[in-house]
């Protein structure tokens, strides 16, 4: 700022004669003295040498030696010195000033035609007019040197300040186009922590519910499965015992107890009985497996990070899965590999993991095939989900990850799948890749970062 | 900021009359010229005014030879005082060698003199001059009108910064000599040590301030 405001253009430059007159000022003057009678009318510099003459004398290049003599004299006074030579020639001379500095000498001299006082006279008019020329060109000069000098100022002051304004309007400019979007990020980053909230809130709620159901089955579940087995013995006692009873011959009502045994259809019942309680036993079986498998995947009892094998969370998921899996008449295919543990929460790994699959079991209506592979890549768990459906069309494929963006019919699909899967992904440090091409399917790649048991407390 | 020319053996001053509008500036250089003796005395050049208000500026010049052959000349220029001719007065301060400030006394005119004066220091900081090192005078002008600072509180107020102060009446030439003199002397002293004016040149302090100051004798008389 500083350096562009100073002015090297100063005012007042100095002058000399030949930078105040041209031709055009001087010449008509000395034209009409020397028409009025005299001889010679000069404009000479500061040394007595011409710089405009008119006259009878055209050789003539600087002051007569006389006068030459004199102009140290005339440079003291600021009157005119009056001359005559020898010959009989009369002259004049005056100093020309600028700025009280003598620049020039103004010459006149006449041999006759003229006599001492009209040349005299003459001179001083001339004189007189010479200077307001000169005055009148200065002014001019000075008022265009001001003129200029303030124009260039105030236009570079005008160029610095539209640089300034320039540049702030970038700036903010800038700004702004960041502003919005930090805004748009900030309120993406929102809209995923709210629905991770909710979900994770949805999830809780639904794993203690399956907790408690869970818990209240149990027991129950437990008597019945105990008590069978106890029925078992007992039933296998009474049918010793029963027959025990039909192998004796000698009982009074012999024929009575043989209609009874018929129609009781007692036989059926000991070929059916054991078959019957096997059934139950099973059935107890199997609903003490989903309760398991209901507090397995709900975790209700763990919500910190713990180590966990994915191969094992991934078949808790797919157990859970197991009713959909069969209404959806699919086939899962498992190539799991070794993987080292991971050290997260099992809850949300089970659900990013659940919701990729149910994406998987209806990416397509029949022949649905899932391959599930698992693998250790360097510090990496990588695991894949590969379906056979119908594909994701390259369009949307980056936002199917948006919250609430679904390609299900409205009230079929909440669009929030995929989206929780992953942002649980992100939350371990992990990212979910997509390749899909569509009429063959798709293939999630889920990649956890494998930090160990350290690391993972620290993250 | 002097101009000086080797070839041409020559030095150019330039002193600028700063203050507000109507102090007096352009007075003070009237008087001058009517003062002082018109041997190394140029004409007071007046560029156009607009209702007697300076708009571009006005000049003094002097014009001497110091024992040496050094041709010497001195501007001495009158800033526009208002406020709206800032420009005027930016490029007229450029390169001063010395500065004179009119105020003026009057009590109402107070916050125009700091207004102006203000403006003088923002001015030679954008024209890249040293208010602390470059000759400095201040006159109070207009003393012989009613309702005026006491002389007591303008000394008061300057005496600390150490600036010289004057009072004077230019419109009847009082204390114009007084202040333009002192301002000669400070810028003798300014570039006395730069140019050795007195060795190489053999021109005492008192020797440049008496050219630039020489009294009308004819004048002194009457």
């Amino acid at each position: 700022m500083e350096q562009t405001d100073r002015i090297d253009f100063s005012l007042g430059a100095e002058m000399g004669l030949k930078d105040i007159l041209s031709a055009p000022d001087v010449i008509p003057l000395l034209k009409v003295i020397a028409g009025a009678g005299a001889d010679l009318a000069a404009v000479t510099d500061n040394k007595g040498k011409f710089l405009w003459s008119e006259g009878n004398i055209p050789d003539a290049k600087e002051l007569p030696l006389q006068a030459m003599k004199a102009i140290a004299e005339v440079d003291s006074k600021k009157t005119i010195l009056e001359g005559a030579s020898q010959e009989g020639i009369i002259w004049r001379l005056a100093a020309i000033r600028y700025e009280a500095e003598t620049i020039g000498f103004f010459f006149v001299s006449s041999s006759g035609t003229l006599n001492g006082q009209m040349l005299s006279s003459l001179m001083e008019t001339a004189f007189t007019g010479l200077n307001i020329i000169i005055r009148n060109i200065v002014k001019r000069v000075f008022t265009t040197e001001l003129h200029t000098t303030v124009v260039k100022r105030s236009y570079e002051e005008l160029l610095e300040i539209n640089k300034n304004l320039t540049a702030s309007e970038k700036k903010y400019k800038e700004l702004s186009e960041t502003l919005e979007q930090k805004v748009l990020k900030r309120t993406e980053e929102l809209k995923r922590a709210y629905t991770r909230l909710l979900q994770q809130e949805k999830m809780a709620s639904i794993g203690q519910l399956a907790a408690g159901v869970a818990h209240e089955i149990n027991n129950p579940i437990g008597f019945i499965y105990s008590n069978l087995n106890t029925l078992e013995k007992y039933v296998k006692n009474f049918t010793e015992m029963l027959e025990f009873y039909k192998r004796q011959e000698a009982i009074d009502n012999r024929q009575e107890a043989d209609e009874l045994y018929k129609k009781l259809k007692i036989d059926f019942i000991m070929s059916d009985i054991n078959d019957l309680i096997k059934q139950s036993v099973d059935g107890a079986e199997r609903i003490k497996n989903i309760v398991a498998n209901l507090k397995g995947f709900s975790h209700i009892d763990e919500s910190a990070d713990r180590e966990m094998s994915i191969n094992a969370e991934l078949d808790n998921t797919i157990s859970v899965l197991s009713n959909e899996i069969k209404n959806r008449s699919a086939k899962i295919i498992r190539h799991y590999g070794q993987a080292a543990d991971f050290f997260g929460n099992p809850g949300l790994i089970c659900q990013a993991f659940l919701n990729i699959l149910l994406n998987a079991l209806y990416s397509k209506d029949d022949n649905i095939i899932v391959t599930i592979k698992t693998e250790q890549q360097g510090n990496n768990a990588v695991i894949s989900i590969a379906d056979n459906g119908k594909g994701i069309p390259q369009e949307i494929q980056s936002r199917i990850f948006e919250p609430f963006f679904t390609t299900k019919d409205v009230g079929k699909g909440t669009g929030m799948g995929l989206t929780v899967a992953y942002d649980i992904i992100s939350q371990y440090g992990g990212n979910i890749e997509v390749k899909s091409e569509v009429g063959k399917g798709s293939n999630f790649i889920i990649t956890l970062p494998l930090k160990g048991k350290l690391n993972g407390k620290i993250r | 900021m002097i101009e000086y020319d080797e070839i041409e053996n020559k030095m150019v001053l330039k002193l600028v009359y700063y203050g507000p509008a109507m102090s007096g500036k352009t007075t003070n250089l009237l008087r001058l010229h009517d003062i002082l003796n018109i041997e190394g005395r140029g004409d007071l050049m007046t560029l156009d005014t607009k209702d007697d208000r300076t708009i571009f500026f006005d000049l003094l010049p002097f014009f001497f030879t110091a024992p040496s052959g050094l041709k010497i000349k001195v501007k001495v220029y009158t800033v526009p005082g208002q406020v709206r001719h800032d420009a005027t007065r930016k490029a007229v301060l450029t390169r001063a060698d010395g500065i004179a400030f009119i105020a003026d006394s009057q009590i109402s005119e107070s916050a125009n003199n700091v207004e102006s004066f203000e403006n003088l220091e923002k001015n030679l900081a954008l024209v890249g001059i040293n208010i602390e090192k470059i000759p400095l005078v201040i006159q109070f002008n207009k003393r012989d009108l009613k309702d005026i600072v006491s002389e007591d509180e303008i000394h008061r107020t300057w005496e600390p910064t150490g600036i010289p102060v004057f009072m004077a009446s230019a419109l009847y030439g009082q204390g114009v000599i007084e202040t333009f003199k002192r301002l000669v002397e400070l810028t003798y002293d300014y570039i006395d040590t730069r140019y050795s004016l007195k060795e190489k040149h053999m021109l005492s302090k008192e020797m440049f301030a008496g050219n630039l100051t020489k009294v009308n004798t004819e004048l002194a008389g009457q």
